[in-house]
């Protein structure tokens, strides 16, 4: 933009200050940001290296594309692919239906103080890690725990949820929607805050039953906000949760469950391949920005609303 | 900065540098020049003599091993301003053979040491004398030349203790056949104490209870699982108790995972998880030999019958300790100090449980089958062309052997600084017997035998006694003993004896480093070798898997890896 001497003078010498201060406010983030997304970037120089330590990014050997290339020829890499792909997509449907449900339901219900409460407590579980919460877990879907117990109740034979190819999807994906509901549901709760009460008003004198209220006028203005949600966390597609799978699985379920951010974790850190981890990563990075890239036109397309 | 003092300096710069360099070079190459017959002899005296003392002062550069304790831990003593350069050890080398350290980097040994260490290397400007930790890097260090040979030095001057105590790994595990590359001996090996054999641990209490014996094979191990699952051995009438807990990587590391069973494999002749030698005389991997068959079929049946935990896969070590310590399990394997772990002392306290380490499962000949661990944990190396390469074996007696002897008035700096502990010694490198803390106990039980006097222990060694003496007054007056006390004296008194008694067949593995496509491909072939494990053991595939998991193994990388390892071998 070039300065032209009117716009200056627009902006008053006081109000140029209290400016100041916001930027002032936004530089410890912007700060951090520097840090530790943008000056990291250059590591992913190591993906096309056969990086040592010792001898540093820019003391260590070029191999161009050979490490994806030994990626690729790994036995299981195809596997650990759809295992992430499989994940990532339940939780990222389960994540959208469920707090979308959840907030409606909860959004026709009276009483202020108890949807208050309610939303509390079902919010709580997003604040605990993986790591204290797989304990939860895994003692809840145990053969003595009381997931089990539920089931002996009907007579069937109990189940080890955690070492069943069968059932490790399922729980992987359940268990988050269970921990993240609450959370994910808090954007829904403000967008059904801003539909217009006359609405609701105008529909009833129609005639429109509560369901068909619903249909209607809630779910429509929740659309917009759900298309956006999941545009953003389509870029997560290749994320199906390091935290909470490593604490989860084990060998047994490797077939199902184990998925690239695990695999990464022991090539990378564990045999101390650092070259072929960031490869890895870096692949998962041009994957995640091409789909929030496609998925945000698509938003933009139908809904009209986009990120950028 | 203006063109001429920027000239100004290049030029002092690089008349420094050169000057520096005419100097340095002038001290490396010929020590003796200009000295007279008589200084000639006392040098050479010096350099011949396991612990001669220089004529005069010899400095040399090093890299400084610290420990991880942090230099707080000398504040309010009387070292708290001594310096990795000016300390208890080195003004005691000093005292003794007139050398002096200069260091080139001072780090915590671990991660932290070794990256300065690869700089160094990297740079191809290495100490006089230091450190290394792994294998790999004294590989490189021979292949570039950097290194000395050192046989002479060590054929002339090592002292008998550091020879008794590489000898006492017997020939194959000889921590110097590590470090010989064609007939030359290039470092000299800190050593690695032998961590001895798995054993099966039992609650006494619960043997006793039922009436059980000790087992020993596979057959009477199984007998007594059963009976502590079946016969109520808490004697709480209720049907809560377990058989065998395992690890949930089943083996590995042998023997410092407990929790694994490996003894389970190797008493039906299979080692997994290690490069063995096959009978033509090649090196093969353990995992994907054909006696793997046999325990796996025999674990799976266990794991049908519930004698090993049904929800091992699942576990973590801390519900593996929640189960000993609640009292539901009374079996486990693991190695001579697993009373240190938090299962058995927690049961010691609460449960009046009582512990025993039995040799079960044997092998054919009634002995447990075991596995070697590495016999050396480290290297000296010498700079090539530094002028007293003899120096490195000087400090390394003097650690080993000399200090430990030396009951004068300039040694109780040492031994004072040993209990605090933020400095090593220079060098880094304690040459003990393997089987060191089998030693110990042997002088420890002397003197409570009365066969000894408590002033011949060392003070290591009168830490254990004092602990076993409080904790028999302890139990003597039926109180229960410090959890610290009955973890020293169980380890170290009944549990060690049995060690001592009960010998174990050592098998040493042919390999233990790790070769270049190791790094990239090892992941991927060990999880297909988990995989397959830990479905045959819980029955979701059948035993014929396994050959299929064979072939994919050599298929995916395992033949080329082989092929590297004796390659590797080979050299």
């Amino acid at each position: 933009m070039t300065s032209s001497p009117a716009k200056h003078a627009r902006i008053s010498s006081g109000d140029r200050k209290e400016r100041m201060t916001f930027h002032l406010m936004l530089l410890p983030g912007m700060i951090m940001l520097l840090i530790f997304v943008f000056v990291p970037l250059v590591g992913s120089l190591m993906a096309f290296q056969d990086y040592v330590p010792a001898r540093g990014l820019f003391g260590s050997k070029w191999v161009g594309l050979e490490n994806f290339e030994i990626i690729f020829s790994f036995p299981d890499s195809v596997q650990v692919f759809w295992n992430t792909l499989i994940i990532a997509f339940g939780k990222l449907v389960m994540n959208a239906i469920i707090p979308v449900v959840f907030s409606i339901l909860l959004n026709e219900l009276g009483g202020k103080y108890f949807k208050r409460t309610f939303q509390t407590i079902v919010y709580l579980p997003h604040f605990l890690s993986w790591v204290v919460l797989a304990t939860v877990v895994t003692n809840m879907f145990s053969l003595e725990g009381p997931i089990n117990a539920l089931i002996g109740l009907f007579g069937a034979e109990p189940i080890q949820f955690l070492a069943s190819n069968q059932w490790f999807r399922t729980v992987i994906i359940g268990t988050d929607v269970w921990k993240e509901f609450g959370y994910n549901s808090v954007v829904y709760l403000a967008a059904l805050l801003a539909v217009d009460p006359g609405l609701y008003e105008a529909a009833s004198i129609d005639g429109a039953s509560r369901f068909k209220q619903i249909l209607h006028i809630t779910l429509p203005a929740l659309m917009p906000t759900v298309v956006l949600m999941t545009a953003l966390n389509l870029g997560n597609i290749l994320n199906a949760g390091f935290d909470q799978v490593f604490n989860l699985y084990n060998p047994i379920v490797y077939e199902t469950g184990d998925i690239i951010d695990t695999y990464v974790y022991r090539i990378g850190m564990v045999e101390g391949q650092y070259s072929i981890g960031t490869a890895v990563g870096l692949f998962k990075s041009v994957i995640s920005f091409i789909l929030i890239l496609g998925a945000n036109n698509v938003a933009k397309k139908t809904t009209g609303s986009s990120i950028f | 900065m203006n063109r001429k003092w920027l000239k100004a300096f290049t030029l002092l710069a690089a008349v420094t540098m050169g000057v520096m360099s005419v100097t340095s070079c002038g001290n490396a190459n010929d020590p003796t020049a200009g000295m007279t017959e008589e200084e000639k002899a006392a040098w050479a005296a010096a350099a011949s003599d396991p612990y001669g003392k220089y004529p005069e002062l010899v400095t040399y550069t090093t890299g400084y091993n610290l420990t991880n304790q942090g230099s707080d831990v000398l504040a309010g003593t009387p070292y708290e301003n001594d310096t990795p350069e000016n300390n208890a050890y080195t003004r005691y080398l000093k005292e003794l053979l007139n050398v002096q350290n200069e260091n080139a980097f001072e780090a915590v040994s671990g991660p932290d040491y070794n990256q300065k260490v690869s700089m160094a290397i990297a740079s191809g400007d290495i100490p006089d004398i230091m450190h290394v930790a792994d294998y790999e890097t004294l590989v490189d260090l021979v292949e570039s030349d950097l290194i000395a040979d050192l046989t002479d030095v060590y054929n002339n001057l090592a002292c008998d203790t550091v020879k008794a105590a590489y000898e006492s790994y017997g020939e194959e595990n000889n921590p110097l056949n590590t470090v010989t590359f064609d007939g030359k001996i290039m470092a000299i090996p800190k050593t690695q104490l032998s961590d001895g054999q798995d054993f099966l641990w039992l609650r006494k209490d619960w043997l006793d209870k039922l009436g059980l014996e000790e087992p020993s094979t596979l057959e009477e191990m199984e007998a007594v699982l059963k009976a502590f699952i079946e016969q109520d051995p808490d004697g709480n009438g209720q049907n809560d108790t377990m058989g065998l807990v395992v690890h949930s990587d089943v083996y590995g590391d042998y023997p410092n995972n407990t929790f694994a069973i490996d003894n389970v494999f190797t008493a039906l002749g299979a080692y997994p998880n290690i490069w063995i030698t096959a009978e033509d005389g090649s090196a093969v991997y353990g995992s994907v030999q054909e006696e793997m068959k046999q325990p796996l079929e025999l674990l799976s049946r266990w794991y049908q019958d519930g004698i090993i935990d049904k929800e091992f896969a699942t576990r973590t070590n801390d519900d593996i300790v929640g189960l000993i310590s609640t009292g539901k399990c009374g079996a486990f394997i693991g190695p001579w100090w697993a009373p240190f772990n938090q299962a058995q002392t927690s049961t010691y306290g609460s449960d009046d449980a009582e512990w025993v380490n039995v040799s079960a499962p044997v092998g054919e000949d009634g002995k447990i089958n075991a596995i070697s661990t590495k016999s050396y944990a480290g290297f000296v190396v010498v700079r090539k062309d530094f002028a007293y390469p003899e120096l490195a074996m000087k400090i390394v007696n003097v650690n080993s052997e000399y200090s430990k002897q030396d009951k004068t008035e300039t040694a109780a700096e040492v031994k004072e600084n040993q209990t605090l502990a933020y400095f090593n010694w220079p060098l880094y490198c304690e040459v003990q017997p393997g089987n060191n803390a089998e030693i110990m106990t042997q002088h420890v039980l002397d003197v409570m035998d009365g066969k000894a006097d408590a002033s011949t222990l060392t003070t290591e060694e009168a830490g254990y006694y004092e602990s076993a003496v409080r904790f028999l007054e302890a139990e003597e007056a039926g109180q229960k003993a410090d959890a610290a006390d009955y973890s020293q004296y169980t380890a170290r008194i009944p549990a060690m004896t049995r060690m001592i008694n009960e010998p174990a067949n050592f098998l040493v593995p042919a390999f233990f480093e790790t070769t270049d496509s190791m790094g990239s491909r090892w992941a991927s072939l060990e999880k297909m070798e988990m995989e397959t494990v830990l479905k045959i053991i819980t029955g979701e595939q059948d035993i014929s898997t396994f050959d299929t998991f064979v072939e994919e193994w050599k298929k995916a990388g395992g033949d080329t890896i082989t092929e590297e390892v004796n390659e590797v071998i080979a050299k």
